[in-house]
């Protein structure tokens, strides 16, 4: 299938690049997110940014299965983390910082050691450790869109610090 | 062979970067050290490490008199790890635990030096952990509060000839250089060493200087704050 892309831009002298999708159903997200795996290899880190329900789960699924990850993929919100193994035998961490409350609890996991290591780190709610974030980095906003509670827009940057 | 030297007997444990590393000093004598060098080995090594080296040398558990921790700064991962078997070994053996930080054992590793030592361990995010040394009486004294900035901090820092120890990333280093031309030399011993670190702990031994085990932890330095 063709997804929908709507915009495509990259911004000269930035490093930094845009894609925006319409996904209109699961299948399209779905097909977003195994097109979106082939970009990933270690020491890569995703942001995700979405409401409730806009999907970030379910698309980090898809991800971590065309990455080739067997275990189940649930949403930490409890532990904050979980950890699989893709088919190339990388490490992938998952977070999920909605249940974040002190950032002092980001010591005790030790996040910038998985931050700037070797594995693929995908993160949900990352707005809430914003600050702690590598400047390199790709980031991935879900949106519900007009009426249709099934409709997303879907927007992928990549931003990259110039040094 | 039994051991007839009633000299304390340290166990030395690096686990704060890429080196994992236990040695064994007896008094002042170096015994011995396994080491190893890379990412995400710490947990499965660390315990048999310990196993190894007391075997080869006819110890157990019973024969150590304290262990001697590297403190971090560095990675948090590796750090708890060494904290948790360091722990676990002290509590039931009832032996003291002495923790030095790490960029203590950097700067003493170096040799004699008339040059000003600064220790400094990649905090990421372009920020450094560091200190500064100087020799004197034979042995190097810290003259600097321990810091962690960004690397363009190292401005107010740097006013000598000075050694860095413990970058080994060739664009810190590059930085560096373009930072201080004609001031800096790199040390060629940038991990740091468990032989340097008992020694560190022997001093403290001998001064009774031991850490409570109940509330002891990482010399994390970096400290996340706020409301999330």
């Amino acid at each position: 299938m063709t997804n929908k892309i709507l915009t495509k831009i990259h911004t000269p002298g930035t490093h930094n690049s845009l894609q925006e999708f319409r996904s209109d159903g699961e299948k399209e997200t779905a097909s977003i997110a195994h097109k979106f795996a082939e970009n990933l290899g270690a020491g890569d880190v995703v942001a995700f940014y979405g409401e409730l329900g806009t999907g970030k789960t379910f698309f980090i699924r898809h991800l971590c299965q065309a990455l080739g990850v067997a275990e189940q993929v649930n949403s930490p919100s409890f532990t904050l983390i979980n950890e699989y193994k893709s088919r190339s035998d990388l490490f992938v961490f998952h977070f999920d910082f909605y249940r974040l409350e002190h950032q002092e609890e980001l010591t005790n996991l030790g996040v910038l050691d998985y931050f700037y290591g070797e594995g693929i780190c995908l993160i949900e709610w990352a707005d809430k450790i914003y600050n702690y974030l590598p400047s390199d980095r790709y980031e991935i906003f879900l949106e519900f869109k007009g009426r249709d509670p099934n409709t997303r827009f879907i927007r992928i940057t990549k931003k990259k610090k110039i040094s | 062979m039994k051991n007839t030297d009633t000299r304390p007997v340290l166990l030395g444990i690096e686990s704060s970067g890429m080196t994992c590393a236990v040695g064994l000093s007896q008094g002042d004598n170096f015994v011995d050290e396994i080491s190893a060098v890379g990412k995400y080995i710490h947990a499965e090594r660390l315990g048999v490490f310990i196993e190894h080296i007391l075997n080869n040398n006819d110890m157990d558990s019973d024969n150590i008199d304290g262990i001697v921790l590297s403190a971090g700064p560095g990675s948090f991962t590796g750090l708890r790890i060494g904290y948790s078997i360091a722990k676990g070994l002290a509590h039931p053996n009832n032996v003291p635990l002495i923790e030095i930080p790490t960029l203590d054992v950097l700067a003493h590793q170096q040799g004699k030096n008339d040059l000003m030592i600064l220790a400094v361990i990649d905090a990421l995010r372009k920020e450094l952990f560091y200190a500064k040394y100087s020799y004197s009486s034979d042995q190097f004294l810290r003259v600097s509060e321990y810091q962690l900035n960004n690397i363009d901090f190292l401005h107010n820092v740097v006013q000598d000839k000075t050694m860095v120890v413990g970058i080994e990333s060739e664009p810190i280093r590059n930085e560096i250089t373009a930072m201080f031309p004609n001031k800096i030399t790199f040390s060629d011993t940038n991990q740091p060493s468990v032989k340097s670190l008992l020694k560190l702990g022997y001093r403290r031994y001998k001064s009774s200087k031991f850490s409570y085990l109940q509330e002891c932890e990482p010399f994390y330095m970096r400290k996340f704050k706020g409301v999330a």
